[in-house]
């Protein structure tokens, strides 16, 4: 089973939440999404592994205690072994640019009452709704 | 760009947030008014 950065992205984004000031979780944060990123759009060993040893360096900083993976990282980057299962919502964020295109959106259902939904997507509306629908068998209407 | 726009907004009603639910999970829901969500997200657009 490859080892996915994704997950090991969560975890340096739940503990940084934590530690919003200490800037070494942020700066492992940007290195774990440019790694999720890299492994997304298919870059060369050479380029994950430049990016690994950064995460391995920052990792060495004393004052970090969040350690042990940069050598798992490393091993599978050159085991052509890693992945980056990256989620819809955060996959869409993390590329967008100026120049594209989607929707925000707020939805309601009569299964959460007093609850709203805050969404964006490339999709239509109702291919949205129905996609909801489908995945999570209960319908939304988009406002 | 509305990804971003969905992440600021998601970050300002985080404690409406129901509970069990993170980032990044499409199942997101939050307590409050239609209204305010609206009157929120507006805002947001004009900025």
């Amino acid at each position: 089973m490859s080892l996915d950065v994704y997950k090991k992205y969560k975890s340096v984004y739940t503990k940084g939440r934590s530690y919003p000031n200490i800037d070494l979780y942020q700066d492992m944060r940007q290195l774990l999404k440019n790694l999720c990123i890299a492994i997304y759009h298919d870059q060369d060993k050479e380029y994950l592994l430049n990016i690994a040893y950064a995460i391995r360096d920052l990792e060495s900083d004393e004052s970090y205690r969040h350690r042990f993976f940069s050598s798992q990282i490393l091993i599978a980057i050159e085991d052509d072994d890693v992945s980056a299962n990256i989620p819809y919502p955060s996959l869409h964020r993390w590329l967008e640019t100026r120049d594209s295109s989607g929707r925000l959106y707020l939805a309601e259902s009569d299964f959460k009452e007093g609850q709203v939904k805050i969404g964006a997507t490339t999709m239509g509306i109702t291919e949205r709704e129905n996609k909801y629908s489908h995945k999570y068998g209960y319908s939304i209407d988009v406002v | 760009m509305p990804f971003k726009l969905e992440k600021k907004l998601h970050d300002f009603f985080i404690d409406n947030r129901v509970s069990g639910l993170t980032y990044g999970d499409s199942n997101e829901w939050y307590y409050g008014e239609l209204d305010t969500f609206v009157e929120i997200a507006k805002a947001y657009i004009k900025k």
